[in-house]
């Protein structure tokens, strides 16, 4: 398992350094670069801008650029933002945390959500059960997760409060002036976590049908169900565990989805996450903050894949650890 | 000497099947999927109400600040917004901007996909397992956030727009019309074809790529739904087309101020985008039973 792992993990360098040369060429080629937040500044002449290229060294060429990028983003340095002055690897390292929590909620219950509706749909096709979970994933399919976002806050912040029923807090994660606590954060993390939960289980709900749709379809289930297995055995045993392979890789090809789902509701509900951290750099043309946290998003993308292939190989025994 | 054949009992059904073209038989297939009519004449309906916006008693961008935040009524059937303006010919006009852009942004994506699929299809070995790398490479990335950062910098006219959901979003035409290439130009007609001497672009592209269509004509389909979307969250976040020029994506956001004194403003800009994407899913729901010759 040990030599498997680092195989993978040595397989993703390529991929990863790639990724960061297609994203920093990109980036470089663009007409407004690192400078855009100086260039947007009356104040600043000609002549200082050309220093400042000449001081950031934006007048090598690209290969010699990214080789310094490189070298210093390997060190762990990934600048200073160029409006707040402090280190981005700091800045990113405060907001990550309140992100990972938000998604990792979300997946999961997108899962819950997904995993029995997909079964039922599946177990039952074409049955009244099965038309309606079809019409729940299209119309989850179709609601934008800000949308969905703006009538909850407006249904059980806004309205709740004028029906003198218990409001959820819509913005945040803390209530200000209240000690926190878990049970704080958790309502907190109701509307967030439910929208982009919904959204999610829409996708991963046709996965589950689909792939256990297929798995119905094979000869071992044929020969389960011949040899006299209860229906229930032929489906835990047989079905179920086959069926996960396909979605455990499909679900992670999504991850990128869950990234951007994130970003939105981030900014919504007022979550102080990554995804806030990037568009609020974004308004303030901070190219070191955001040079850094799509670096470090590409890492993530890149970490939960193999992520997946570890479950996998667990999941399924014809893979060799070697 | 001639030899009768007896007529085969076949023949005698013929004509009734005869002048039926490949595009008809995928009509009367495509008119059976009730939903993906019905998704078909609601789209026409949205496309129609942009087209016709300019129709409306009330100017898109006049603000009367006497009629702020009127409540949805027989003269404003959604309201007004925090300027006065008519909601439902804003909301129209913001059809236009949001229809457009996720209708051409799908088509660079639909050419970009179809060039490198094809190439990587056609050519096979070394070429295709670069092509297919790139593709993959696109699609780990979290494109929202390339989204973001292109738009902040470079500023968001309609054609950048474009241009750059199209470039993000070409990665399932291109895996699609790939797979449809391995397969047709294993065809005898495409052997055909080179014995005949066309050379590798006319097989391509006049031989290959009309009987690709299919597959092409339903990614595209579901590709708008996804366009519109990704070009309504950029308007929303702030990054899109910039007010007061209306998408429904950044009414939603003007929206978000309003939520207790006027929650129908953050309802029917949303409600489009939904009724948008949902028809678009359901023609190319149809499109792909009626097109796709695996699934019947």
């Amino acid at each position: 398992m040990t030599r498997y792992l680092a195989r993978r993990l040595v397989e993703a360098v390529p991929l990863l350094l790639l990724i960061s040369l297609t994203v920093f060429t990109v980036l470089q080629l663009l007409p407004a670069g690192p400078l855009s937040i100086y260039e947007r500044d009356p104040s600043m002449s000609d002549e200082d801008l050309a220093r400042l290229r000449q001081y950031y060294g934006l007048d090598d060429p690209i290969p010699v650029r990214y080789l310094k990028w490189l070298t210093t983003v390997l060190r762990g340095d990934l600048g200073y933002s160029l409006v707040t002055h402090q280190p981005v690897a700091r800045m990113i390292a405060e907001r990550l945390p309140n992100t990972l929590y938000l998604m990792s909620t979300a997946l999961l219950a997108a899962l819950l959500i997904a995993i029995p509706i997909g079964m039922v749909s599946a177990l039952r096709q074409y049955s009244k059960t099965d038309h309606a979970a079809t019409l729940f994933s299209f119309i989850g399919y179709a609601v934008p997760p800000f949308w969905s976002g703006l009538l909850a806050i407006i249904i059980f912040a806004v309205k709740f409060r004028e029906w003198g029923l218990p409001a959820l807090p819509a913005s945040g994660m803390r209530t200000l002036g209240s000690g926190g606590g878990a049970l704080d954060l958790l309502a907190h993390l109701v509307l967030p976590v439910g929208v982009l939960a919904m959204f999610n289980a829409a996708h991963y709900t046709r996965y589950v049908r689909a792939s256990l749709l297929d798995v119905l379809n094979q000869d071992y289930i044929r020969t389960a169900r011949s040899k006299g297995l209860a229906e229930r055995l032929v489906i835990s045993i047989h079905a179920l565990k086959n069926a996960a392979l396909p979605v455990v890789t499909i679900i992670t090809l999504d991850l990128p989805m869950l990234f951007s789902g994130a970003l939105v509701t981030e900014s919504i509900f007022a979550w102080p996450g990554m995804g806030r951290l990037f568009l609020e750099s974004a308004f303030r043309f901070d190219y070191a903050v955001l040079m850094g946290i799509v670096t470090l998003t590409a890492l993530l993308v890149i970490l939960s894949m193999l992520l997946a292939d570890v479950i996998y190989a667990w999941l399924d025994p014809r893979i060799r650890y070697t | 000497m001639s030899v009768a054949f007896p007529a085969l009992p076949l023949a005698v059904e013929e004509p009734a099947v005869a002048g039926r073209s490949q595009r008809a038989l995928a009509w009367t297939q495509f008119r059976r999927h009730r939903l993906a009519v019905a998704g078909a004449v609601v789209f026409a309906l949205l496309c129609l109400g942009a087209i016709l916006a300019g129709g409306s008693p009330y100017d898109p961008n006049r603000t009367s600040l006497l009629a702020r935040f009127e409540a949805p009524s027989l003269a404003h059937p959604m309201g007004t917004d925090d300027l006065g303006r008519d909601e439902l010919t804003r909301v129209l006009i913001g059809g236009r901007l949001s229809l457009a852009v996720g209708l051409l942004a799908t088509l660079v994506s639909v050419i970009v996909g179809t060039l490198v699929g094809a190439l990587a299809g056609y050519l096979g070995g070394a070429a295709d397992s670069v092509l297919m790398r790139v593709t993959e490479l696109f699609i780990a990335f979290p494109q929202l956030f390339i989204l973001i950062l292109i738009a902040a910098l470079v500023g968001t006219n309609p054609v950048t727009i474009i241009l750059v959901i199209g470039l993000l979003r070409w990665m399932p035409v291109a895996r699609l019309v790939r797979a449809a290439f391995l397969q047709l130009k294993q065809q005898d007609y495409v052997a055909a074809a080179r014995t005949l001497g066309a050379s590798g672009s006319s097989i391509m592209w006049r031989h290959i790529l009309p009987n690709a269509l299919g597959p092409i004509v339903v990614a595209a389909s579901l590709g708008v739904a996804g366009a519109i979307l990704t070009e309504s969250t950029l308007s929303f976040l702030g990054l899109g087309i910039q007010l007061p020029t209306a998408t429904w994506g950044n009414m939603l956001r003007a929206a978000q101020n309003d939520m207790t004194t006027a929650p129908w403003l953050a309802f029917f800009p949303g409600l489009f985008i939904f009724l948008t994407i949902l028809s678009m899913n359901y023609i190319g729901d149809g499109l792909r039973d009626a097109l796709d010759p695996r699934k019947s």
